[in-house]
């Protein structure tokens, strides 16, 4: 097996958890949250301050992470929630601009522009390149496990069919006395933690992290995987953030067939691509590649149509 | 003084692109997040005209609004229209994921060099001890101008009325003999001509580079929104509170986090006065 | 459900399959592999597509000349954005897939740094230009060569330039990165030793901002009779438009890869009397002379690509280690680059030249187009021409030529 091969399946398992984070929020509650990478570098910078600042080993950083995580959900959505979705939209994108701009700047704490440099790795000892490769793929892959595990429990449940009713139309959970802000507000918070373990994953498997490393393209990336995936599948985030990952690296594999255009051009035609994708699947096939599985009972005919987001 | 001088500069510039912002929000319900991507087109397109083309700066502006018209009307008719009905969040998705296409669009067939208007540089006037650059004055007036007619055509003329009333609600419009899809389409068109003539204005003060799209979004948007997202006078007001926020920050704080500030503006508007400025509450989903 | 789990199977399949499938079918010949990682967007855009004809060019020629140890070269090139976490992406395939022995061109000290501890975990050598002073903390195993000089020697010579101008009070501004905050503190220790001082603090900005009206107006509140702009020309363009249009009327020093032709095509006459200065390839030196040639441009006794230049001698010095190494890997390819590139030997300043040399048995010591390409033990440049320049009348006036040595 081989070390290229290693290192994608663990950047995918990364974007694994996000794509199910972002599906708990969006796919099955229907909250649009737009600072999917600000989250993810919370953890990353959370985390890697706590290993490298305070010498936690690498377990203590990712749970410094996922709490840092889910502090900063739990305000966003205080502050936001009750607002029509579009707020949120905007907030979180403005969260994660702001974050990122911390992170650039307070260089006491973040190492500002230089970034962070990370030594704590999930492994047990230190075996050379490939065993090392392989033992953070394993830990990886045991946080996609267990995130998968919990998300399958969760929408199969009299919980997750709550949050799809409030995402369908809130009117109606309320109205069966269901506090439909908490399940919103938990909805969000676990999102955002398991996002922020997820930014904790990756930081100690890159080792440098710099601010750069979380703009908006990585969001633009994980809701394609959503999107594509299936909202509200759980199995289809996988899916979709596993289709993702392959079409962003495999299109590296092009360039040498795109020789009459220039590097620049290359580079700017993937998100072309990428962007117009995105906007043809939420046109054409808006259930995605794996639709969620319906259980509808009858229901009146009404004039409206499912309302997503 | 001097600072109230600058964040009218600021202000200026991201007003109309926040005027047609609140106006295709007002007419479709959704936030077009691809305003920053629009207003980008209308700078390169000025650009183009202006610089290789030789025309006159104002010809330049004059064809900027008219790209940047089409390109909206294009992105509505081909991309927006048929998502209608759709949640406001699928159709803020697709409006990201179409300023990312627009970005790079322009990306491929202009590059990553700088460019900048064939404009000669001059010092500021000076009146007593208050320095306005002329390019700023003449941004300012034609900014105001712009942002008034605008103001003006929705609140004293038919179409205006027309668009407002299709704005409150389109079903009762259609029923009383409005029609609907004509007063859309004109409703668009000025959004766009608006974002044309930020980019052309945005053109004067900044650099002319495909990354403008993120930098000018954020601002737009967050003036909209402390407008009140519901009328245009909201929305330019909304932009010289950024810009006097932005202006504060740099000058008692630091200028490195002068790109939090619309994020900031918008969460204490959230928290404070959720409607806005001026405007009435916006209808909760 | 069945044909849900038919889906996710084949998708899985697929999607996991799909890397391997493509690169079996690019790893069937055995050509040298080289990476060339260049900035194509964002804050190094304007600089690196120079770059990235260069390594062309090279490889073409060479190719055409019977390639090297009697194998093709293949090159790879990728965008590094200049975003490290892009760049790192890149690498990786670069490193795991197509097994590059080096990777070429960075431009971003972000990026370079970004990349290294993949680079030096793979033992892939790294040829770049950069100028941040941490650059030499990462590279263990003595892999990475540097074509620029590092701020510290940059920032003398300007210093030298400031004081001789009678500007001993200068205020600094760039943006938030590491470049411009090593280059702050280089320079602001540079002016104090020739007897200046920093105005004020130095003022830090981020790039793409819608403006930069509040900015100059604190430079301008400032009250300092010069200063000194180290930005990108992204930033720095629209900076100096709003100091003019704020009326400032002091000195402004800065870097010259930023007021290049873009810089004064956007600000026009304003630019006059902007002073700057850079390492610059040696103008009118045949070796640059024979660069220019080869990328079709004529030389006119100005400076003219000056990152293409440095990216002709980083393939170059990695050809003729690959040759003298009889080798593709890296540890013993950087062994050799130091060699070639020191000496002692017969001068050569093209591959072919040093190609024909080698396989007689003699020693080289190859002369760059962007510098004599000497190399303190660390990877970092020995020594380098600075040019400073005042631009006058829409160009750059020559004042004075330095050799600045760096003093690790």
């Amino acid at each position: 097996m081989d070390a290229y091969f290693v290192a994608i399946l663990t950047i995918a398992g990364i974007y694994v958890i996000l794509a199910l984070a972002l599906n708990l929020q969006f796919g099955l509650t229907g909250l649009v949250n737009f600072g999917v990478v600000g989250f993810f570098g919370l953890g990353a910078y959370a985390s890697g301050i706590t290993t490298e600042s305070f010498h936690a080993p690498f377990l203590g950083g990712l749970a410094v992470a996922m709490a840092t995580g889910a502090i900063a959900g739990a305000l966003l959505a205080l502050m936001c929630l009750r607002l029509s979705g579009d707020f949120l939209a905007i907030v979180t994108l403005g969260f994660a601009e702001t974050i990122r701009l911390i992170f650039n700047n307070e260089d006491w704490l973040t190492g500002g522009p230089k970034g962070l440099l990370i030594m704590t790795r999930p492994v047990f000892a230190d075996l050379g390149r490939a065993a090392n490769a392989w033992m953070v793929l394993g830990v990886v892959l045991l946080g996609v496990a267990l995130t998968l595990a919990l998300m399958l429990r969760l929408a199969g449940t009299p919980y997750g069919r709550v949050l799809r009713a409030i995402r369908e139309d809130e009117l109606v959970p309320a109205t069966l006395g269901k506090d439909v802000f908490v399940y919103r507000l938990q909805s969000f918070v676990i999102g955002s933690m398991l996002m922020a373990g997820a930014g904790s994953l990756y930081a100690h498997y890159v080792q440098t992290i710099t601010p750069d490393n979380f703009t908006t393209p990585v969001a633009i990336l994980v809701w394609m995987s959503v999107i594509v995936g299936g909202p509200g599948n759980t199995v289809g985030a996988v899916v979709g953030a596993l289709a993702v990952v392959t079409i962003y690296e495999g299109s590296r594999f092009l360039s040498p067939w795109l020789g009459f255009l220039d590097a620049e051009q290359v580079s700017a035609l993937r998100f072309v691509v990428i962007g117009t994708a995105l906007i043809l699947v939420i046109r054409f096939r808006p259930e995605g590649l794996l639709p969620e599985p319906r259980h509808r009972p009858v229901v009146p005919a009404t004039s409206r149509p499912a309302l997503k987001g | 003084m001097q600072m109230l001088v600058n964040a009218l500069a600021t202000a200026a510039i991201l007003a109309p692109a926040a005027v047609a912002f609140t106006l295709i929000f007002t007419l479709f319900r959704y936030a077009n997040f691809a305003a920053g991507g629009f207003v980008t087109v209308g700078a390169f397109a000025a650009w183009t005209l202006n610089a290789p083309l030789g025309l006159p700066l104002w010809a330049g502006g004059v064809g900027a609004m008219g790209v940047c018209a089409g390109a909206v009307a294009l992105s509505d008719r081909v991309v927006f229209r048929p998502l209608r009905g759709r949640g406001g969040g699928t159709l803020l998705l697709v409006s990201i994921a179409l300023s990312f296409v627009i970005e790079n669009i322009i990306r491929f067939g202009y590059g990553a060099q700088v460019k900048g208007f064939d404009l000669p540089l001059t010092g500021p006037l000076v009146f007593a001890g208050l320095r306005v650059p002329k390019e700023t004055l003449a941004v300012i007036a034609i900014s105001l101008v712009a942002t008034l007619a605008v103001g003006a055509l929705l609140a004293f003329t038919p179409i205006g009325r027309a668009v407002r009333a299709v704005a409150d609600n389109p079903s009762l419009a259609n029923v009383r003999g409005l029609p609907v899809p004509g007063v859309e389409a004109f409703g668009v068109i000025v959004a766009g001509a608006l974002f044309g003539l930020s980019g052309t204005l945005v053109g004067v003060d900044l650099a002319i580079d495909p990354n403008l799209n993120w930098a000018i979004a954020i601002p737009v948007i967050a003036a909209a929104i402390v407008g009140g997202l519901g009328s245009p006078l909201g929305a330019a007001i909304g932009a010289i509170v950024i810009g006097l926020a932005e202006e504060l920050t740099a000058a008692y704080f630091t200028p490195t986090y002068k790109g939090a500030v619309g994020f900031v503006v918008i969460a204490l508007v959230l928290l404070l006065r959720p409607q806005g400025l001026l405007g009435l509450k916006v209808d909760r989903k | 459900m069945d044909v849900t789990r038919r889906l996710f199977l084949t998708g899985t399949t697929l999607a996991v399959a799909a890397p391997a499938l493509l690169r079996h079918g690019l790893a069937q010949s055995e050509p040298i592999k080289v990476g060339s990682l260049v900035p194509l967007s964002g804050g190094g855009g304007p600089y690196g597509p120079e770059k990235a004809q260069a390594h062309k060019a090279v490889v073409d020629l060479v190719n055409k000349q019977g390639g090297v140890l009697g194998r093709q070269v293949v090159l790879v090139s990728d965008n590094s954005e200049t975003n490290p976490e892009a760049a790192v992406r890149a690498a990786r395939k670069m490193i795991d897939a197509d097994r590059v022995c080096a990777i070429l061109g960075t431009w971003a000290s972000s990026v370079t740094l970004g990349i290294m501890p993949l680079c030096q975990e793979a033992n892939v050598v790294q040829i770049f230009t950069g100028s941040s002073d941490t650059l030499p903390n990462g590279d263990k195993k003595g892999l990475c060569f540097n074509l620029q000089p590092l701020n510290k020697a940059w920032c003398v010579a300007l210093a030298d330039l400031a004081a001789k101008r009678g500007e001993l009070k200068v205020a600094f501004a760039g943006p938030k990165n590491d470049f411009a905050a090593s280059m702050g503190e280089s320079f602001s220790k540079a002016l104090e030793k020739v007897g200046g001082k920093i105005v004020g603090e130095p003022l830090y900005y981020n790039a793409n901002q819608v403006s930069y009206r509040a900015e100059a107006e604190r430079l301008i509140n400032s009250g300092a009779p010069a200063l000194f702009l180290a930005g990108y020309v992204t930033d720095l363009t629209p900076v100096y438009r709003e100091l003019v249009r704020g009326g400032y009327q002091g000195k402004v020093f800065a870097l010259s890869f930023a007021v290049g032709p873009q810089f004064k095509q956007a600000v026009g006459t304003a630019a006059n009397g902007i002073l700057h200065g850079s390492p610059v390839p040696p103008v009118g030196k045949d070796t640059y002379d024979a660069y220019l040639n080869l990328v079709g441009l004529k030389p006119n006794g100005q400076v003219q690509n000056p990152y293409g230049c440095a990216a002709y001698d980083e393939m170059n010095l990695l050809l003729l280690g690959i040759t003298s190494a009889k080798s593709t890997e890296g540890p013993k390819i950087a062994e050799h680059i130091m060699k070639v590139a020191n000496g002692p030997g017969e001068r050569v300043t093209t591959f072919a030249q040093g190609a024909k040399l080698l396989a007689e048995g003699k020693a080289i010591n190859y002369d760059g187009a962007s510098s004599s390409a000497d190399f303190l033990p660390n990877g970092m440049l020995k020594s380098r021409n600075f040019a400073l320049y005042e631009i006058q009348g829409d160009q750059d006036v020559l004042i004075t030529t330095t050799t600045s040595e760096a003093d690790q």
